[in-house]
Parts: structure tokens; C-alpha cells; sequence
């Protein structure tokens, strides 16, 4: 709507620019050490469990299930006034790390923990990326 | 392990602003009043600091120094703990009289928490910023651009967790909510003080984010507070009764920075800091005769007291029941009214309120003969500190 104060967009520096990059490309990734093949996130320059500074980024579907949700009620944030109430879910992928994002076609109602989701990406600007939860 | 700075120190100045929305003066000059008076509460000259710990942001020690007057500075450090800040620089503080690096150390903190986190009409605008440090970095990829803006709604990712594992109801929170309002109303200092409050009130009051009602959130105040500290040996010959730094220490979640991905997702910085405290005080959290508890929220409170040790994880929610927190009762909360209900001032009016209870000049709110006391600080996603006090006999 015209007028409406625009939510956020950070400005993206370092690995997390590299996170968004890489999903902004149409696929979401993940880093993953290249000596114990542990998934990670937020992105981070070593392993927090071999210590190896090695790893890559992998393609993930972003599929997992809901680790818990938070709805907001009142905001201080004049970007998401006309959203409210709005919920945002935590997502375990099955690959082990868990991101965040908002809650799209579906009600709260309709929430339980362990519920199947999927997180699908909308490019917000190229090195940013908004993550929405969906029903897979 | 640290024992040796167990009872070395005290704290032996203290001074704090009124709590007001939109403050007349600027945080410096608030900064700088209370500090003035804390040393002057010392008996001692701005000339007689040598320490200074300055809050993150707003005021640096340089200006400190300058403005009071305090020629020769031998150390000065910052800790960047948000609400946890004040009560973790206790340990540096004692920690650098201890090592005999400085001999009386100012620790200050002032802010303009009415307007600081959003801008508000009636208030002035300043140029002096919060520095919340790169904890941030995090918030601003993953959090913010979700709407989730505010302290509220980023610890509503584990206090849900919380709520959901242990059943906590609204009524339960809300004894903390009470307790500090009914305390304020004791407090001349109090934002709420002539503001009482019912279960009513607080059931009635709107929601925020994940379990927390508006009554379950803190005040956003302009405030400042000071404190100062030296050996004990030198604290027997000031003006008033030395108040004893016997443990404490600080903590962090891991990671810290990010809560959503902690393996245990319960595990707040004091659950690290609190065993590490009680050790080095040697006495047990059942031993306290007062908890100033870091009340941000009621539901972290509770949260807090469960990893203070002094009852079971799960277990707050019958601890603050039948009068337990209150003043009377066996473990009085907050007895200042807290950031709930007298003012923000992250955490401070709590080491101040512990003083003035140890040294028995707390008035209405004395509880009576203490000897023992306990205050925490939090801040940040998640950080603790905790400092362990006690009435020099």
C-alpha cells in the first residue's frame, strides 16, 4: 500500500552475504564442514564441533518441521504494524540447523510441533533474502 | 578456583536518578551527577578514582574523568552485556582493586530508555547511542527482518519453550508483576509508586509477543546510577556500613549470539554464572535473605530463579506463590520494585537497593536484620551476571 513505512532489508556483509547470495541464486544452502560433515547455521567461519575451518555450502530442499512459533501482537516496528498479528515460526530442517522465518498459508490454529513445513525464499534485493514457512 | 576475591572488596558508594520518561537533563549529565554523589555517598573526592567502568555507549570514561575530575585513571574497561552489564562490571571492578591495579573504581550506568529503542514525541533527541556491540549482527539478518524488532519478542523464542514445557499460567507470572508493583508503592523513587495493581489489571493488559502481556514487560525509563567500590580493608574507615563483594560472576548461552539454533535452548547465561558465584561466596542460594532479580520480563525472572539454583527447573512457578517473594514473605523480590515497576535502569537500582538493604537504611522496604543478598543481571539474548553481597559483620 502506498505510503505504508517499508519493512526491513539489512545490509548483508560477510558469510551471511554469502548465505543470501546463494539463495537468492533459487536454492537455499547450508554450510557444511568438509571433516564431519555437520550442518550449520547461522553461517560461521569454523565447525563448532571439529573445530576444522573447511566446509562448502550445500543445496538444501528446506524441508523440516516446527520447532516452535512466536506470535507478535504489538510491534515497535512501523514495517510490520498492518501485518499484525503476525507469527513467526522456527523451522528444524532436516539437515539439522534451524531458521526462521514467517508464517505464509497457514493459521496458527493449524500449528503443532514436529508439524511437516517447507521454507521457500523470496529474493527481497540480491543480497537478501526473506524466508516464508509453507505447508509442504 | 576464585575464591581469593571472595570478601576482598565493597561496595561503599551509591547514588540513583529519579526514573523519569523523557528525562530534562542528557544522559551524560545524569551519568555524571550520579556519580558525583556515589563518591560523595564514599566520603571520598573524584580525585580519590582511579577506576572507571562506563556503560556501552552514551559516555566514555575520558568524559567521566574530565568532567569530575579525575586526574590519574588506571583502568578503565567496558562490559558489553546489555542488561547484564552493570552487575558482571562488578567482578572487573573487584577484580582490579583486588590485583591492586586500581584503589577505588566508579562504575556507572545512565541511558534514556524511554526513547532509546524508539523514538518517542515528548522526548529529546540525542546523538548519544546504545552501543548493543555485534550481538546485533544476528538480530539484523535473521530476527529484525521478521518484525521481530524487540527484546520481548526475541526472548519469547525460548520463553514460549518455557511456558509450554513447564505449564506456566499468566497467574503465576503475574505474582512477579505484583510483587514488584506492591514494592514500588514503598519506593519515594518508584515510576509506579500511587499505581497499585490487581490480578485484574494484569490479566486485562494487552498482549505483546509469545506468552508476555504488557504487564509482564519492564518500564522504558531515563534513569542513571553509580556505584563505587574498594578494598574492605579500606572500606571499615568510610562513612557507612561496607557492603561486601563475596562472589560473582557472568555467563553466556552458547551461542550468544544466535538463540534459535542453542542445543539447549533453556540454558541462559546464569545458569553458566550462578554455581561459579555461590562457590566463590561459599554459601548456598537458600542462604540469600533478599533476591534482586534482573526482571526485564516476569517469565525470565522466573527463569532466572530456577537457574539460581533456589528451586527446580520448572519449579518458579510454585516458589513465588503464598507471599514467598514478597516483602514478609521468605525470599523478598525486588524490594526497590524493580525494572517492573520502579524503573529501567538495567539492573543498577538493583545493586543500589542491595546496598541500602545491607546496610539497613532501606526504609518501609528494609527487610529486616539482612545480612545476605543476591542480585542478577541480564541482557543481551540471554547473558547473566550475578553478584553475591553481604553486610560486613
Amino acid at each position: 500500500m502506498a505510503g505504508s513505512p517499508r519493512k526491513y532489508v539489512p545490509e548483508t556483509e560477510g558469510l551471511n552475504q554469502e548465505f543470501f547470495l546463494r539463495a537468492a541464486g533459487g536454492t537455499l544452502h547450508l554450510q557444511r564442514c568438509d571433516e564431519c560433515g555437520t550442518y550449520r547455521h547461522p553461517p560461521r567461519y569454523y565447525c563448532q564441533h571439529c573445530f576444522s575451518g573447511a566446509w562448502h555450502w550445500e543445496p538444501s530442499a528446506g524441508l523440516g518441521r516446527v520447532a516452535s512459533w512466536v506470535t507478535t501482537h504489538f510491534t515497535i516496528d512501523r514495517g510490520w504494524v498492518d501485518d499484525l498479528p503476525y507469527t513467526t515460526i522456527v523451522v528444524e530442517l532436516e539437515e539439522g540447523p534451524r531458521l526462521l522465518g514467517a508464517m505464509r498459508n497457514l493459521s496458527v490454529e493449524q500449528l503443532e510441533l514436529g508439524m511437516k513445513v517447507k521454507v521457500v525464499g523470496e529474493t527481497k534485493r540480491d543480497d537478501f533474502v526473506f524466508f516464508w514457512v509453507e505447508p509442504q | 578456583m576464585t575464591t581469593e576475591l571472595s570478601g576482598k572488596t565493597a561496595i561503599v558508594g551509591i547514588a540513583e536518578s529519579d526514573y523519569v520518561r523523557g528525562a530534562d537533563r542528557t544522559v551524560p549529565e545524569l551519568v555524571f551527577d550520579v556519580s558525583m554523589r556515589a563518591i560523595a555517598d564514599a566520603g571520598l573526592k573524584p580525585s580519590d578514582i582511579n577506576g572507571v567502568i562506563p556503560p556501552p555507549g552514551f559516555v566514555s570514561t575520558e568524559e567521566i574523568a574530565a568532567n569530575l575530575g579525575m586526574p590519574e585513571v588506571t583502568y578503565s574497561v567496558t562490559v558489553h552485556m546489555g542488561g547484564a552489564s552493570p552487575t558482571a562490571a562488578l567482578q572487573s571492578a573487584a577484580m582490579s582493586i583486588a590485583a591492586g591495579i586500581a584503589d577505588c573504581v566508579l562504575v556507572t550506568f545512565g541511558w534514556n530508555g524511554y526513547s532509546a529503542i524508539r523514538p518517542r514525541p515528548d522526548a529529546k533527541a540525542t546523538r548519544r547511542k546504545l552501543d548493543l556491540g555485534p550481538v546485533l549482527e544476528t538480530a539484523r539478518n535473521f530476527y529484525i527482518p521478521y518484525g521481530l524488532r524487540s527484546a520481548a519478542e526475541w526472548y519469547s523464542l525460548y520463553l514460549q519453550r518455557y511456558v509450554d514445557l513447564y505449564d506456566v499460567q499468566p497467574t503465576d507470572a503475574a505474582e512477579i508483576a505484583l510483587a514488584c508493583r506492591a514494592h514500588a508503592q514503598l519506593n519515594d523513587k518508584a515510576l509506579m509508586r500511587g499505581r497499585p495493581m490487581t490480578l485484574d489489571d494484569y490479566l486485562e493488559s494487552a498482549p505483546i509477543a509469545g506468552p508476555l502481556r504488557k504487564l509482564d514487560c519492564c518500564l522504558e525509563t531515563d534513569c542513571a546510577a553509580a556505584v563505587v567500590l574498594t578494598s574492605a580493608e579500606r572500606a571499615r574507615d568510610m562513612p557507612h556500613t561496607p557492603v561486601l563483594y563475596l562472589g560473582g560472576a557472568e555467563g553466556h548461552p552458547y551461542p550468544a549470539d544466535e538463540i534459535t539454533n542453542r542445543p539447549e535452548l533453556l540454558r541462559l547465561g546464569l545458569d553458566f554464572a550462578a554455581p561459579r558465584a555461590f562457590a566463590m561466596a561459599g554459601v548456598k542460594p537458600t542462604d540469600m535473605d533478599f533476591l534482586q532479580i534482573y526482571d526485564c520480563f516476569t517469565y525470565v525472572v522466573m527463569m532466572e530463579l530456577e537457574a539460581l539454583g533456589i528451586c527446580e527447573r520448572g519449579g518458579a512457578k510454585d516458589f513465588v506463590k503464598d507471599g514467598n517473594i514478597r516483602l514478609g514473605g521468605r525470599y523478598p523480590l525486588n524490594t526497590h520494585g524493580g525494572l517492573l515497576s520502579q524503573g529501567h535502569c538495567w539492573g543498577f537500582n538493583h545493586v543500589v537497593e542491595a546496598t541500602r538493604q545491607l546496610r539497613h537504611e532501606a526504609g518501609a522496604a528494609q527487610v529486616e536484620g539482612c545480612e545476605l543478598g543476591v542480585v542478577t543481571g541480564y541482557g543481551d539474548l540471554g547473558d547473566g551476571s550475578i553478584a553475591v553481597l553481604g553486610r560486613d559483620r
